[in-house]
């Protein structure tokens, strides 16, 4: 489907609407009211796009505003989140219909949060500790993509919103369109939105091939079939085309994801208030993702020191398909929940590769296809319930309650792989179906001082599964160093057992304060280690050799954030937050090298995890005028030196860094916002400790991806 | 709690990026070994090899030169005086050598050496059927070796390029190249269309050791020298001018530099 058509067609019924409606009612979830609200409606753990001036486009990038919250960068685009050192499935990441989505992309071109657009983002939010257990297998955080979802109205009812930027270092256009409308029984969203991102220059002053393209189509539809009972249908499209990725060895051609998803939900009134009492959602996603590297030299050139040409493609098909059923309860002693969440992930992926070459005056084209997957498969079901209790005190003014979430998971793997792995009887790579029961539980206390302190503490035991590439890759770079990966079926689960501590004081007058505080030991951690070439040897060019994803033992994550907030009735806020987790192995394998041969290993102790974030911080100051409606800001980042670096992975640390962002918003009442800035204003040069080294055949060229340097924005978004 | 924990939440409080010291412990899971090197050298008539230097004159009496010499070795295995045979393969079983990479010339090999006495060695010239597999080597130079699928396949085991004087005095590339052999039915123009079978030219070399003793802890080092002039010398005589420059598609030439390289090797230590 070409999406720029129908996002031709969305602009035509915008202009069949331009005149202004008669009917006044605002679509609330767009709405942002100013004056005595904060204007940092971000909490600790969450976030709302309307804080961001610049143009959103990309999630990955947005959730950077939260503490402790990293992005591993691959390119201009699909920043893959990181929360407080977890990634990958150690992070569930779903919308707020609890829909998972299981990328196609064995290196993370399309991470998750790369299907849903920005625009389309209600709020982020993070959670963690015993209360993931309510969405999902995660022993890092639940990260929930709320999106703007249709609402019914009183009556027959049409709003537009129409929002276009642009980024001066990117020349990147965005533009995006939504139409909601409807009745008291039937109601829809539909947005498009269409990008289109230009090669970025760091502060070095280097062009980045980071260009890509995207678009993005949303139709969402209800029926309220009475006040408590409303049916939604939905389906969403985003493809990517032409997305060049300079840190790995192959650039997304195109990614295709369909998301389809039936849901009933129940109200009850509970006094006097609309709850919602039961949920069941049904979904299926499809990803049809394509890469290759035909925007490298080596495609099309002899580039020494090779003797051919090589090409290579891959292509990929994910599909995830689920059910969740919710239901809560409610008594004078005690509310909570259960639920049934089921889910199923099937991927089939293969790698071609030729070599052209000419010898001895003849001419030859040889060909090769291996599998990535061989139709595996993942199934999960799980079932959990969650019971809060409040505690009663003699003392109004202190309140307390006591929360448990428990969880099982039935897990199951499998695959069509006919690939066997054995050495000396050690079997590395044996295909049959693994099953696993995991049992997770947490505890949470809360204690409410004077409706100013609030002090939460929690311990929780979490456990998740391997993910397709832990399970099932079969040699492809898609870790953070220079090595093919393969899969290992009978990996075990990876057990987090996590204490944390929260505390958060509000001020009306003085500094509002939050911190929180976690400390986990996980077992069974999910690492690498390194094969012998005489067991497998590398399939991707420009890579060292090959791990295999194992159980590496324990890991310990200690770390926390901290907010403060000036009181927000002033005109000036002032903001500053910190995050940082410090991690490491108790034991780590080191190979030694002499030359590039391998020649022995040793144990080092205490070894710290490799790709683990800088401590970061930063500080933002908000003057409101609101006489003339607007709202300059200064943002200052100061992210640390990563010194904190694997001795055993031969990762080198990564300088501290300061960065300056400015931006003034204009609104013109409720029908129009202009924003316009800079990001990086003092073009500085510098890389995250978590951007991936550059591709290249050249050996200076093999550095971390720089960031990009100065940028210039303006966005215009308009309310019909 | 864990005062552990109570000392990096202070860390974590106080914003201090703290530094923490890491322990080593080197692992040799296997008592009474030692370890062994292996350092490759290349001759001609005893000198070692000059490249580029058109100084060279074989049994045939082609003046001929040397450009590069590249080649697997694999399957290297160690036969104790007493014991059973130790097939060095616990990291790699298969070693690439090339005389302009100085790091290529040396092997140490990770594989712990039981202690003792070893009265001999053996390899593959090459890389066995199971071995050789096209695509198998993803990085140059070993990538660079790769032998065409429609001529069977894999790697080169050896390329010798050079250059001799042909009966017109005019200098003129040889690819003295070794890998898997096809059998055509078209032995005039060798159209690749015409291929029926292929032919494996990989052989094993068998060599005695001048009493090699591995000791606890040590790293012995042995020797091994390829005489490039005995490419061309027993048991048969190689004339550049009658084979010509390019081989790959010549079975018949193959099987006569497979049957020449049983002498081409010398071992020291």
């Amino acid at each position: 489907m070409n999406l720029k058509i129908l996002f031709l067609f969305f602009i035509f019924v915008f202009l069949q609407n331009i005149s202004f409606p008669q009917d006044t009612i605002i679509v609330l979830p767009e709405v942002e009211i100013y004056g005595k609200e904060s204007f940092w409606i971000n909490k600790m753990n969450s976030i709302k796009p309307q804080s961001i001036a610049d143009p959103k486009t990309d999630i990955g990038t947005m959730l950077k505003a939260m503490p402790n919250t990293s992005g591993i960068r691959r390119g201009g685009t699909s920043i893959d989140p990181v929360f407080r050192g977890f990634r990958s499935s150690q992070l569930l990441i779903l919308t707020s219909d609890g829909i998972r989505i299981e990328g196609g992309c064995p290196n993370r071109m399309d991470p998750v949060t790369s299907h849903i657009d920005a625009e389309e983002i209600m709020q982020l939010h993070w959670i963690q500790g015993s209360d993931m257990l309510q969405y999902g297998p995660a022993i890092g955080g639940v990260l929930v993509l709320q999106t703007i979802e249709p609402m019914p109205y009183g009556k027959w009812t049409l709003h537009t919103r129409l929002k276009s930027s642009y980024e001066s270092n990117y020349n990147g256009f965005s533009n995006a369109v939504s139409i909601n409308g409807g009745n008291k029984k039937f109601f829809f969203r539909l947005a498009t939105a269409y990008k289109k991102y230009g090669n970025y220059t760091d502060g070095r002053g280097m062009e980045v091939n980071s260009s890509y393209q995207k678009d993005y189509l949303s139709i969402k539809t209800g029926l309220q079939i009475n006040p408590f009972n409303t049916l939604r249908l939905n389906y969403t499209r985003s493809e990517a085309r032409d997305v060049r990725f300079p840190a790995l060895p192959m650039d997304e051609n195109s990614d295709y994801t369909d998301i389809f998803n039936f849901s009933y939900t129940h109200f009850s009134n509970v006094e006097n208030e609309k709850k919602e009492d039961f949920f069941a959602n049904i979904y299926h996603v499809r990803v049809d993702h394509l890469m290759d590297n035909h925007h490298r030299p080596q495609y099309s050139q002899v580039i020494a020191p090779l003797t051919g040409i090589m090409r290579a493609s891959s292509a990929v098909n994910a599909y995830t398909t689920g059910i969740l059923v919710k239901k809560s309860f409610s008594s004078a002693r005690l509310q909570g929940s259960l639920g049934i969440d089921i889910e199923q992930i099937d991927k089939d992926g293969y790698r071609n590769r030729t070599m052209i070459m000419t010898m001895g005056g003849l001419s030859t084209e040889s060909k090769n296809q291996d599998n990535l997957w061989k139709e595996a498969c993942i199934s999960n079901a799980g079932f959990y319930t969650n019971i809060k209790l409040p505690i009663l005190t003699k003392s109004l003014k202190i309140k307390q309650e006591i929360s448990v979430n428990i969880r099982y998971d039935y897990h199951q793997n499998f695959s069509s792989d006919t690939f066997l792995l054995m050495k000396n009887e050690t079997t590395f790579f044996k295909n049959q179906t693994y099953e696993h029961h995991n049992i997770s539980f947490g505890s949470n206390y809360k204690v409410v001082f004077n409706q100013k302190l609030i002090i939460k503490a929690g311990i929780s035991r979490t456990m998740r599964n391997g993910n397709m590439n832990e399970l099932y890759i079969k040699r492809m770079p898609v870790g953070f160093d220079n090595y093919d990966y393969l899969g290992n079926p009978s990996i075990k689960p990876e057990i987090n057992n996590q204490f944390d501590l929260g505390i958060q004081y509000k001020s009306n007058k003085t500094v509002s304060l939050a911190l929180n505080f976690f400390a986990s030991i996980i077992e069974d951690y999910i690492g690498a280690s390194l094969l012998a070439p005489s067991i497998i040897m590398q399939a991707t060019m420009g890579v060292s050799g090959v791990k295999q994803f194992n159980n590496i033992g324990k890991a310990h994550f200690i770390g926390g954030e901290l907010m403060l907030n000036s009181p927000e009735q002033y005109k000036l806020e002032v903001k500053a937050t910190a995050g940082y987790t410090l991690a490491y192995l108790e034991n780590a394998t080191k190979y030694i090298f002499t030359g590039t041969q391998v020649s022995g290993n040793e144990i080092i102790k205490n070894d710290p995890i490799p790709e683990m974030p800088a401590m970061n911080s930063s500080f933002s100051f908000l003057y409101k005028i609101q006489r003339y409606r607007l709202y300059p800001q200064l943002d200052i980042f100061y992210t640390f030196a990563q010194n904190q670096v694997s001795e055993s992975n031969y990762e080198s640390s990564t300088p501290a860094y300061f960065l300056l962002n400015m931006s003034v918003k204009y609104k013109f009442k409720s029908i129009a916002e202009l924003s316009f800035g800079a990001n990086n204003l003092f073009d500085k040069a510098y890389y995250e400790h978590l951007n991936r080294k550059t591709i290249s055949t050249v050996p200076n060229e093999k550095i971390k991806l720089h960031e990009p340097g100065r940028s210039f924005f303006i966005s215009i978004s308009m309310n019909f | 709690m864990n005062k552990k924990y109570l000392t990096w939440m202070l860390g974590v409080l106080l914003f201090t990026n703290c530094k923490k010291d890491n322990t080593k412990v080197i692992t040799n899971p296997i008592a009474d070994t030692g370890k062994l090197k292996i350092e490759f050298n290349h001759t001609v008539d005893n000198l070692p090899v000059q490249l580029n230097s058109n100084i060279y004159i074989n049994e045939a009496g082609n003046h001929y030169e040397l450009i590069d010499i590249m080649y697997f070795i694999s399957d290297f295995t160690l036969y104790p005086h007493i014991g059973k045979p130790q097939l060095i393969d616990d990291w790699t079983a298969i070693h690439y050598i090339d005389i302009h990479i100085p790091t290529s010339l040396y092997w140490n090999i990770y594989d712990p050496i039981h202690t003792g006495v070893y009265d001999s060695i053996s390899f593959i010239f090459g890389l066995n059927e199971q071995r050789n597999q096209s695509f198998a080597f993803a990085n140059p130079p070993e990538s660079n070796m790769f032998w065409p699928e429609v001529l069977g396949g894999g790697y080169h085991y050896m390329m010798i390029n050079g250059k001799w004087l042909n009966p017109l005095n005019v200098s003129t590339p040889f690819d003295f190249h070794l890998g898997i052999g096809q059998i055509y039915t078209d032995t005039i123009h060798y159209d690749v269309n015409t291929i029926t079978g292929f032919v494996q030219n990989y052989f094993k070399v068998t060599l005695p050791l001048p009493a090699l003793q591995i000791t606890k802890d040590n790293t012995s080092t042995i020797i091994l020298n390829m005489a490039i002039e005995s490419w061309f010398k027993t048991p048969n005589t190689w004339n550049h001018n009658y084979w010509g420059g390019s081989i790959m598609q010549n079975q018949r030439a193959l099987q006569t530099v497979k049957e020449n390289g049983f002498d081409v090797f010398i071992i020291h230590n």
